[in-house]
């Protein structure tokens, strides 16, 4: 009698155990998350935050095969690309309100289309609503090396910033800054 | 003549270099702590009640708390940024009231307790940054094990009266109850 209470209690305890600590957790993603940030410099407060996923390259060509040209492309894998800036930004030729932001593109052999939108936390662009879009840019599409990961990183060409959306040998040059600064330089 | 090929020589090397020093980039290669995004949903469709954005250390053969993370010691719960927790509402985090908002989630972890803490300085690299006076909440967990993850998961599991987040690597799994 005691030795079948003792298994009761085991499996149980078993079961407890199970519920607790079954619990499966995903591997890491093959397209991984990446977050960029722009800084001025490397100790001050950040100005923009992006925080995309990066795709490799698995097609001989990626825009206009991997990735078709004139469809929105999520700029990215998994959750839509984010965007949040810090500060009110100029961002190509438009003034966008600090805030966060998903970033969709639209591919094109020479220019691209860059989509700030307000339905922030969803997946991919199969969940794009047009109607909470908040500015659309053109951005001319240049040459570079290539490169195999999809990649977004900041840079500073003299007294120009840059958000630089790069994949095999496309790069995409998103000319930034905040408004303050720009309103200082005038 | 010859000084006026030279000029076009000189003028050509110029733009070449000058375009060059605007496309060639560097780019930063897949990191080998990856970051990972995890929501916690009511439903697949719902907006999400929790998100956290994290980074992800792998094992590698390696002892994992006690060593390569030692105990007593601030750890920010993942690799490389800090890890980022986002309530959509406000929450009873193990007990504590939160208030929606964006929190870092570090950590000191013990043999058989852990301190999660919630902290509101942003913006951080790993656990350097760490500053008390920015704590927004601590609680203290009780550790478990199960079976060894080579990867550094956080997740999600609705139980109906709370969601239980869970950090798990190797065989040490903590978990949080989170009331939304």
């Amino acid at each position: 009698m005691k030795k079948v209470y003792f298994t009761v209690v085991v499996v149980c305890a078993l079961f407890l155990q199970n519920d607790i600590f079954s619990q499966r957790f995903d591997n890491i993603d093959k397209n991984p998350t990446d977050i960029a940030y722009w800084r001025k410099n490397k100790v001050s407060k950040p100005l923009v935050k992006v925080i995309y996923s990066r795709p490799h390259k698995n097609e001989d060509i990626v825009f206009g095969s991997q990735v078709p040209y004139g469809e929105i492309w999520r700029t990215g894998a998994n959750e839509a690309t984010e965007v949040k800036f810090y500060a009110d930004m100029m961002f190509g030729n438009k003034l966008v309100k600090a805030g966060t932001y998903i970033m969709h593109t639209i591919p094109g052999e020479k220019e691209w289309t860059i989509i700030l939108n307000s339905n922030t936390d969803t997946w991919g662009a199969s969940f794009y609503d047009q109607s909470k879009d908040v500015v659309r840019i053109k951005i001319p599409s240049r040459k570079a090396e290539e490169l195999d990961v999809f990649s977004i990183a900041f840079k500073h060409s003299f007294k120009n910033y840059f958000m630089v959306l790069a994949w095999d040998s496309t790069r995409i040059n998103i000319p930034l800054n905040t408004q303050s600064e720009i309103l200082a330089n005038i | 003549m010859k000084k006026r090929n030279f000029k076009i020589i000189f003028a050509l090397t110029l733009i070449f270099f000058i375009k060059s020093s605007v496309e060639a980039q560097d780019f930063p290669n897949l990191d080998q702590s990856p970051h990972d995004i995890v929501y916690f949903r009511d439903n697949k469709i719902s907006p999400p009640t929790i998100k956290v954005l994290y980074g992800r250390p792998q094992k590698n053969g390696r002892e994992v708390f006690g060593e390569m993370i030692p105990y007593h010691k601030i750890w920010s719960v993942g690799a490389n940024e800090a890890t980022e927790i986002k309530f959509y509402k406000d929450v009873m985090f193990g007990g504590q009231k939160v208030k929606a908002g964006t929190y870092v989630l570090y950590a000191i972890p013990d043999k058989s307790e852990w301190t999660l803490i919630l902290n509101s300085n942003l913006d951080v690299w790993g656990g350097n940054a760490y500053e008390k006076k920015y704590d927004v909440a601590r609680v203290k967990v009780k550790v478990s094990r199960a079976e060894p993850i080579e990867v550094f998961s956080i997740g999600f599991k609705d139980k109906k009266k709370y969601i239980r987040m869970t950090l798990a690597w190797d065989t040490t799994r903590v978990s949080v109850p989170i009331k939304a």
